[in-house]
């Protein structure tokens, strides 16, 4: 029998294979220090306003997401503000779709920042300086290539195929990922399937540093 | 033996068990599905790796206080949003799917629009501008006949892009130029069936209806009472950014205040008109053989056809403006401005009507259709 909502983060013991590996997900949600519950406003009152309470639950996760995405914690949180305006001023806190339209308008948002491909190059080189006291500099540039080479990827691949890869590794489940998306969850692993293998292709395209 | 899908084997490597039992115990015993498990395990270990990023720490209180002073004084202001234009006459909800569709097929799959389309396809729009009264006098025409479905217009909600194409036959709608903010927003697609109906002028019918009103008679050429005009409508297709749970309530309360950012694109195969024996002439003097005609509905259904193959779009005098645009290389027809509120452009190109409209400025839209592929 099939199990909704399962494989978040942490959730069931993994299928091992050959490698011993298995693929359940590493802890990828952002840490939130002054609220773990979401229910709280001035610092340990309970608040009334939906629109706070939804903020509180849920900003960390979608910082997370645009991180996954732009690997960059101050923009991250930009995007998260401007996600989070956006749905303030349009919509209602307590409707059913808050959440999964949060996570996906964090995803589409953070992905169209990628589209700003120099701007991006150079602020990626800014962050390499910045780090440049690191133990080994070479290292934190090839750190750099990298991230910079998968965001050329997410940024060539299909949205929904870039969208589904950001939630997953986000830590969303299989139900959550659905939800943002607008998709059943029978359908999340032949898409995500699909876009692990088109990462890979545009990887392997891109393999050359630009 | 059919195996395992490679959707259920990444669930599996997800999670062995949210998968079926059947599909668990096929697993067991397969060494097939077993090497396949170990290829798609290799992909989703790089794709993890290649996504892999530092852990952050948000203070979310702090980052509330950030949103706080930059939202208005006064609580929750939502830009209001007015409907682009309504059709006096025909009750249409002029957002969501109604502006992609409607445009494209209900003026023409509609008991009216199918006393009056064409014995032809179109190939370019042509909006004419009409008044209440002009509607008015256009009226009478709908008892000329008898409207008959065969295959009536149904909407159908569909998963993706693709499952939209594949619906409808028609290319994948991939927009390339979306207004800043409008991907952010919940997509939806729908498509539409081909639709069928067919009308059929009945010279005894149109003389009772203009006895109970009073009304002279009409005089049908010879050979066109008892003949048939068959109006093939869609299929068509399409694409939705915005809230359609809110476009919905917003169409039932009539209270388009809180719709939010709506874009909406369609398209559909121009409908095509087949007659049973009446000749595009034969019926445009049937209909303009009507008494009581406004200047402006004599135009309108002068403009039937014509040496362009126009297909008229009626436009309200006081509620929208209409434009000549050039989209694609072809001409079309735009309607709104640029304050935001609400824009639309249609045109014909192969064979196939677009439409594209949303809560943005006309340029916006403009760029929205020509980054159509």
């Amino acid at each position: 029998m099939m199990v909704p909502g399962a494989a978040a983060p942490g959730a069931p013991a993994p299928h091992v294979t050959k490698d011993g590996s298995g693929g359940a997900l590493p802890a990828v949600k952002a840490k939130v220090v002054s609220s773990q519950s979401g229910i709280r406003g001035e610092r340990g009152t309970v608040t009334a306003d939906p629109f706070e309470r939804l903020f509180l639950a849920e900003y960390g996760r979608v910082v997370a997401i645009a991180h996954r995405v732009l690997a960059e914690r101050s923009e991250a949180e930009d995007v998260a503000q401007e996600v989070f305006l956006d749905f303030h001023r349009r919509h209602d806190p307590e409707a059913d779709y808050a959440a999964p339209w949060l996570h996906r308008a964090a995803t589409h948002t953070a992905l169209n920042r990628i589209r700003s491909h120099r701007r991006r190059q150079r602020r990626e080189l800014a962050s390499a300086d910045l780090q440049s006291d690191a133990p080994d500099p070479q290292q934190v540039v090839e750190v750099m290539e990298e991230r910079q080479r998968v965001r050329q990827a997410l940024r060539r691949m299909p949205r929904k195929a870039a969208s589904v890869l950001t939630l997953r590794y986000s830590g969303l489940s299989y139900v959550e990922v659905g939800a943002a998306l607008g998709v059943s969850t029978g359908q999340i692993g032949t898409l995500l399937r699909r876009a692990e293998q088109a990462l890979r292709k545009e990887m392997n395209h891109n393999a050359t540093p630009q | 033996m059919r195996h395992l899908s490679e959707g259920t084997l990444r669930r599996l490597y997800d999670d062995p068990h949210a998968i079926e039992e059947r599909d668990r115990r096929h697993f067991a015993g397969c060494e097939v599905c077993r090497e396949r498990l170990d290829a798609i395990a290799g992909d989703a270990r790089e794709a993890r790796q290649a996504l892999l990023v530092d852990g952050v720490t948000v203070d979310s209180h702090a980052a509330y206080e950030r949103l706080r002073r930059a939202l208005p004084e006064s609580g929750r202001e939502r830009r209001p949003v007015r409907a682009p234009f309504r059709l006096a006459g025909w009750r249409v909800p002029a957002l969501g799917v109604a502006l992609a569709l409607v445009l494209v097929g209900a003026l023409t799959l509609s008991p009216f629009g199918a006393s009056l389309d064409q014995l032809f396809q179109p190939k370019q729009i042509q909006p004419v501008t009409l008044s209440s009264q002009d509607v008015d006098s256009l009226q009478p025409l709908a008892s000329y006949g008898t409207v008959a479905w065969q295959s009536r217009p149904a909407v159908q909600s569909q998963s993706s892009a693709a499952a939209a194409a594949s619906a409808s036959g028609l290319a994948e709608i991939q927009p390339t130029n979306l207004p800043t903010g409008a991907s952010a927003l919940p997509e939806s697609w729908d498509s539409m069936n081909q639709s069928v109906s067919s009308f059929t002028f009945d010279q005894a019918k149109a003389a009772a209806q203009a006895a109970r009103d009073g009304r002279q008679a009409p005089t049908f050429p010879a050979g066109v009472d008892g003949s048939t005009l068959v109006l093939k409508g869609g299929p068509g297709e399409a694409a939705i950014y915005g809230d359609t749970g809110q476009l919905k309530s917003a169409e039932q309360s009539g209270d388009t205040s809180n719709i939010g950012s709506v874009l909406a694109i369609g398209e559909a195969r121009a409908p095509t008109v087949y007659s049973t024996g009446v000749s595009l002439d034969e019926l445009k003097q049937v209909l303009l053989s009507q008494p009581g005609l406004t200047a402006n509905a004599r135009n309108l259904i002068q403009s039937l056809g014509g040496s362009a193959g126009s297909l008229p779009i009626p436009i309200p005098l006081a509620q929208a403006s209409a434009t000549s645009v050039t989209v694609h290389g072809v001409q079309g027809t735009a309607f709104g401005d640029n304050t935001g509120l609400g824009a639309a452009v249609v045109w014909i190109q192969n064979g196939v009507v677009y439409a594209v409209g949303g809560t943005y400025s006309l340029n916006q839209v403009l760029a929205v259709a020509n980054g159509l592929p």
